[in-house]
């Protein structure tokens, strides 16, 4: 088993099979050794995220180890399993933090996940809408807007 | 100072790449700071690197041109860690820093997307929208723009949806990709990536007829293997990118039946290997440029139906392989250069509906293989020269619509191959006459159609 303790001094413990899913804590507790019984400190990740990280390293602590990285392979933003689908039905502040979190603790199918699920959101989208979604500050002026809309016309109406 | 997307070493550069618009907007409001939030971003830019913050990347780095043919690293893998206790410490800090900083800030107007995610992240998440959503995405925000203008975002977002990596197999492209329709339509970055990728190794493309839309890319000055280039027949515009002239292996470019403008580039001069230049059927302006009496290769040149103004260049006179010459309904004036008597190889010569005038060079005389000749609707004036009579291979000879007068040249209504000679609407008295003569020999008109190149 790992302990793990989060930003706010809440700790884990874990299995070693759940642990290794993060790169970086794989790659610590090799560094450290196994005897080494002091938990590992993640002062990136509050508890409240890592529990949601953990419960999703659980879901698929089954699962195959990945093929290596197809350069041929397209990507897509359109296979996501339903249940990482429910998974990520979360609020955005959560759903950032936990793709922060899965960025810093190197977890590649996380990490493609939240952003695969941000991508969705913003798919088919006006960019005032993705605006509105994300709460973005339209910080053109317009006639700079109008311009960097007209150079690109021919590419919004393919 | 938590704008993670800001986060540029390269702030300077990063304004150059703003569109000319904006520049142009820029020396509107005279020399100051161009605007405050711009420059808040280049201050907040110093003040993170100083800190060492810095998780992927910066644009500094990634603004230097991507080498042709290396695939593109995305090394946007987060902290290592390393043997070395204060590796950690220090990556760790340094990662800490991002969160920290958004964290200061509880602000509940700040976007989450904007302000907290670093560089790379956005650029995965964008990358999975499609090419022309991602460049939609420009006008999000200064951030955004910024972020998405970046080449290697380009790179990596069109390998989502094309295996920009996988060389084509044939030299030759003649099918149209989707993704080849949308280079011409795409923002700079992307049409350099895309060039480079994926073009670099063509010597043909020919795209006639592809319906294609928006300007011709200036990256197409990096397919230097190029031998053919044909994007006649479609929907082109804007003017010739002068980048052209760095594929000095063309051997066809064939631009016509497009809607282009501007001037015809004088580095088109430099595609010393050029045997056919077409361009006819825009509507270029502007004279034509005298380099292209460079193409010593050349052997057919069509310019007709443009909006091209001035002299014929005299240095045209240098086109010794030149077979067809065909420059009518333009702009052009002045006199036709004698020079053009050099062109011993000319078939085919057309230079009607210009504003041309003086008189038909006597030296014409030398162009013993010309077939055709067309230079009705000028101001042509003075006598046809004697000349014109003796070219034993003349066909048909449109003169009409000149201030040409008499007498015509006796032989030129005796020429053996002679199907058609128009010579109406000059003052010549008896044109029709002459006209009528040549044309009871006339059998078939329709080859002449064939014959014109």
């Amino acid at each position: 088993m790992v302990k793990i303790t989060s930003s706010d001094n809440q700790e884990f413990t874990i299995s070693k099979e759940i642990a290794n899913q993060s790169v970086l804590i794989k790659n610590m507790l090799e560094d450290v050794g196994e005897s080494d019984d002091q938990p590992i400190p993640l002062p990136n990740v509050s508890g409240a995220i890592l529990q949601k990280v953990i419960e999703y390293a659980t879901m698929h602590k089954d699962d195959p180890p990945p093929a290596p990285e197809d350069e041929t392979k397209l990507k897509t933003s359109e296979d996501i399993e339903e249940r990482d689908k429910e998974f990520m039905q979360l609020d955005q502040g959560t759903m950032f933090e936990i793709i922060l979190a899965a960025n810093y603790l190197d977890m590649k199918n996380l990490l493609d996940l939240g952003c695969k699920t941000v991508a969705n959101m913003i798919k088919g989208k006006s960019v005032e809408e993705v605006r509105k979604l994300f709460n973005i500050v339209n910080d053109f002026t317009p006639e700079e807007e109008e311009q960097i809309r007209k150079e690109n016309e021919w590419c919004e109406d393919r | 100072m938590h704008n993670c997307l800001g986060q540029t070493r390269s702030g300077t550069r990063q304004h150059r790449r703003l569109s000319k618009g904006y520049a142009h907007q820029q020396s509107k409001h005279g020399p100051g700071p161009p605007s405050p939030s711009l420059f808040e971003v280049e201050v907040e830019v110093e003040v993170e690197v100083e800190r060492g913050c810095s998780t992927g990347p910066t644009f500094a780095q990634s603004y230097e041109p991507l080498p042709p043919h290396q695939p593109y690293n995305p090394g946007h893998l987060p902290v290592k860690a390393h043997n070395s206790p204060e590796t950690i410490c220090s990556a760790l800090n340094a990662f800490s820093f991002h969160c920290t900083a958004s964290n200061n800030n509880p602000n509940s107007g700040s976007s989450p997307l904007q302000h907290k995610l670093p560089t790379e992240i956005v650029h995965k998440i964008f990358a999975l929208l499609h090419p022309t959503e991602a460049t939609k995405c420009l006008r999000l925000s200064r951030a955004f723009y910024h972020c998405l203008s970046d080449p290697h975002f380009a790179a990596l977002n069109l390998s989502t949806y094309i295996n920009i990596h996988t060389k084509l197999t044939s030299p030759t492209l003649i099918s149209c990709h989707e993704f080849d329709r949308l280079w011409f339509k795409l923002p700079l970055t992307y049409q350099l990536v895309y060039a480079q990728h994926r073009l670099s190794q063509l010597t043909l493309i020919a795209w006639s007829k592809r319906h294609l839309r928006g300007a011709i890319p200036q990256p197409l000055g990096l397919l230097t293997n190029l031998v053919h280039l044909d994007l006649s027949c479609n929907s082109l515009r804007y003017s010739i990118p002068p980048e052209l002239g760095n594929c000095t292996r063309m051997e066809t470019l064939n631009l016509g039946a497009n809607e282009l403008t501007g001037e015809i580039p004088y580095q088109i001069g430099a595609l010393a290997s050029l045997k056919t230049l077409n361009i006819s059927g825009n509507h270029l302006r502007g004279c034509i440029p005298w380099s292209i009496g460079e193409l010593t290769q050349l052997t057919h040149l069509d310019l007709n139906s443009n909006c091209l103004t001035g002299l014929i260049p005299y240095q045209l006179g240098r086109l010794f392989h030149l077979e067809s010459l065909i420059l009518n309904t333009n702009l052009l004036s002045g006199w036709i250069p004698t020079e053009l008597a050099n062109l011993v190889n000319l078939v085919h010569l057309d230079i009607g509906s210009n504003l041309l005038s003086g008189p038909l060079p006597i030296s014409i005389a030398n162009l013993q293989n010309l077939r055709f000749i067309v230079a009705s609707n000028n101001q042509l004036s003075g006598l046809i020269p004697v000349g014109l009579s003796q070219l034993p291979n003349l066909e048909y000879v449109d003169l009409k619509a000149n201030l040409l007068c008499d007498p015509v040249p006796v032989g030129l209504q005796h020429l053996p191959n002679l199907a058609y000679l128009n010579l109406s609407d000059n003052y010549i008295v008896k044109a029709d006459v002459l006209m009528e003569r040549v044309e009871a020999t006339w059998e078939n008109e329709s080859f002449i159609e064939e014959d014109i190149v």
